[in-house]
């Protein structure tokens, strides 16, 4: 876990919420998912990353709600055959994640590494496709 | 590797070096896989010879970073494009204006500096998106409502400094108009901090605005003059209650009196938001009113009226929100119905009634944003319609400024609607187009231009469109608020007045702050003098 926080660059929750109402200094922040630059050790924390990852940035288009616009598209698209919501599906392959985030399809633009970095690319991949083949 | 326009491959080389040494090298991007990611995901122009590219980003991660950045860049001449989230999809995403420019992505600066629930202010960095600041003011139970656009994804400081908007009550909703004082690093690296952050020991950033002096701060929307690092942000604070209830009228004509006291309402601070939409919506595809309106102008107004009476669907319908106390919401509701009830035939039926704290589930299926709840379900609109079509790629929003009656409403619809009837394109507007309401005191007569990422000669029909109507808007007076890149010089050209002295005044500024031209080069219509004949 030591290495886990030392990886991450959550600088923000580790300063002192100093600041006051003085002109603003960096102070209090507030960075709450940070950026992953190096792969946790295990496969638990990186799947708990992964997740963090996915309801960070995929939930608000891809959560199990059909008000949400990835869900209902890929409902209509897949008509039944596959879930339309991704936490369910066991069929995803490490490639096709990465092929999403990275370029995008249809509406869906692609997501830059200041956004979900390549280790995070990767947490998001292992949870992911942590049930597929079950 | 690509290089930037104007400077030799040994300068940009050493300028890499520079900016590594700067941010670190996980932080500067060269290789193609990453420098495609700043493209314009919804580009008008993708996979066409003027598609802009990026030939690096780097990503600072705070304001030293920044500024060594912009030092290097000024140097070199190496044009830099500073993007704060790089969402802005449908007015050029992540693009710059010139192809081969440096993107300064300031994504992973994300603090929230401050926020404040008993002045209701909030300072954050360019990072920071409405999600961010969202989850940091419920995390922590303070009494304030966001205001944010459809895309709860955007950055608050980017959005603002593209003149973007929202939802909720009157100036909340323009996101420049809501800001007070910002930090900017100029082009020469310095850093400069305006309004009452200009005064050492101030407090008060984020409460007024103007500070003492020529107020500059517009300098840096829409504009290239510098690298905004920081935002103070008026926010409203958490109200008691919210009452949606909507009218509907039944003519078409009735849209001139019912903006009138539309307006009179919301000019007062009586309603938040107001959105005009018609109730024949849901008819317009089928085969029988689209017949109707495949007619000249004059006849399918009159036969979509006639038709709608007949049918007692309403002609327009305007949703008024309130915000406030809960008896205050009541009382102001009752006077809305007293004073619209003077136009015949005008209904009214009570939509939603709700009371902070406003729990997830009762705001589901709501339109979030009115409501201070940043999300996505925007994209429901363009995603998959059906199985076999992947409807729009994208978007490009068509966003001409009109005046805020019902008699440019009238005009609007006729002028655009017979335009696409003309050039035998099907028509994004009709005889029952409404207006978006997001500025506080004018409309936008709104039109997505659908975009596509494989069929080039789609978008280049709905480009040689979009120029034909911002043409034709500027013939009469109607003006674009804010367009993607490829139009920008145009939209520019349509600002006119005394021999272009706006631009000319513009560059003139331009030319004495960024001297090498390198910062966001061509936006907002506005090139540095090296540049200028390209757009001439």
């Amino acid at each position: 876990m030591k290495h886990l926080m030392t990886a991450l660059t959550i600088v923000g929750l580790l300063l002192s919420m100093s600041s006051g109402a003085q002109v603003p200094e960096d102070g209090q922040t507030s960075r709450e998912l940070g950026i992953l630059l190096e792969a946790p050790e295990s496969r638990a924390e990186l799947i708990a990353r992964g997740e963090a990852v996915y309801e960070y940035w995929c939930n608000a288009c891809h959560g199990p709600e059909m008000l949400k616009p990835g869900t209902a598209a890929l409902a209509i698209k897949y008509q039944g055959a596959l879930p339309a919501a991704l936490t369910e599906r066991t069929d995803m392959v490490p490639e096709f994640v990465e092929q999403m985030v990275r370029q995008g399809i249809s509406m869906m633009p692609f997501f830059r590494p200041t956004e979900v970095s390549n280790a995070d690319l990767g947490a998001l991949t292992a949870f992911l496709t942590d049930n597929s083949g079950d | 590797m690509a290089i930037p326009p104007g400077i030799n491959e040994s300068d940009f080389t050493a300028a890499l070096a520079e900016f590594e040494n700067a941010v670190g090298k996980d932080w500067v991007f060269t290789r193609d896989e990453d420098t495609r990611l700043y493209r314009d995901a919804f580009s008008p122009v993708q996979n066409e010879p003027e598609e802009i590219l990026v030939s690096a980003a780097v990503a600072p991660d705070n304001v030293e970073e920044v500024q060594a950045v912009v030092r290097t860049a000024n140097r070199y001449g190496v044009p830099i494009y500073p993007i704060s989230t790089g969402r802005n999809l449908g007015y050029g995403g992540s693009a710059p204006n010139l192809s081969g420019s440096v993107v300064l992505d300031l994504k992973r600066m994300n603090r929230v500096i401050e926020v404040d629930d008993k002045r209701h202010f909030a300072i954050v960095e360019p990072g920071v998106s409405y999600f961010d600041l969202y989850r940091y003011i419920q995390d922590r139970n303070l009494k304030v409502l966001i205001d944010c656009p459809d895309p709860g994804w955007g950055s608050v400081v980017g959005n603002s400094l593209d003149h973007g908007v929202g939802y909720t009550w009157g100036l909340y909703r323009d996101h420049f108009i809501a800001h007070s004082g910002m930090e900017v690093v100029l082009p020469n690296g310095e850093i400069m901090r305006t309004g009452m952050g200009a005064l050492p020991g101030a407090e008060s950033w984020g409460d007024y605005r103007y500070g003492f002096g020529p107020h500059v701060d517009g300098l840096f929307s829409q504009g290239g003059f510098g690298v905004v690092t920081k935002m103070g942000f008026h926010l409203m604070p958490e109200p008691e209650a919210y009452l949606k209830g909507i009218v509907t009228v039944p003519a078409r004509q009735d849209i001139v009196d019912l903006t009138a006291m539309v307006n009179q309402l919301e000019h007062q601070g009586i309603i938040g938001m107001p959105n005009y939409n018609t109730p024949l919506a849901p008819h317009l595809a089928t085969p029988e009113v689209s017949a109707m309106l495949s007619q000249p102008f004059a006849q399918a107004a009159q036969e979509l009226e006639r038709w709608a009476q007949g049918n007692e669907l309403g002609y327009y319908s305007v949703e008024l929100q309130f915000y406030g106390p809960r008896e205050t919401v009541q009382s102001n509701w009752r006077y809305a119905q007293r004073l619209i009830g003077d136009i015949p035939g005008a209904t009214f039926e009570t939509l939603h009634e709700l009371e902070w704290p406003i729990a997830a589930d009762e705001a589901e299926g709501l339109h979030k944003v009115a409501l201070g709840i940043p999300n996505l379900e925007i994209f429901r609109l363009g995603t998959r319609q059906s199985a076999d079509t992947l409807g729009w790629d994208g978007e490009m929003w068509f966003a001409p400024i009109i005046p805020k009656n019902g008699e440019a409403v009238l005009e609007a619809q006729e002028v655009f609607t017979e335009a696409f009837r003309e050039a035998g394109m099907p028509s994004f507007t009709h005889p029952a187009s409404t207006p978006q309401t997001w500025m506080y005191r004018a409309f936008v007569f709104l039109m997505g231009f659908p975009v596509s990422k494989v069929d080039v000669a789609a978008n280049q029909r709905q480009r040689e469109m979009f120029t034909h109507l911002a043409n034709l808007g500027a013939e009469h007076g109607w003006g674009e608020y804010r367009t993607p890149p490829i139009f920008q010089d145009l939209v520019m050209s349509h600002y006119s007045f005394n021999d272009h002295v706006l631009r000319r005044f513009s560059e003139t500024l331009k030319d004495a702050v960024d001297p090498n031209g390198i910062i966001s080069a061509g936006r907002g219509g506005i090139w540095p003098r090296h540049l200028r004949d390209r757009s001439a």
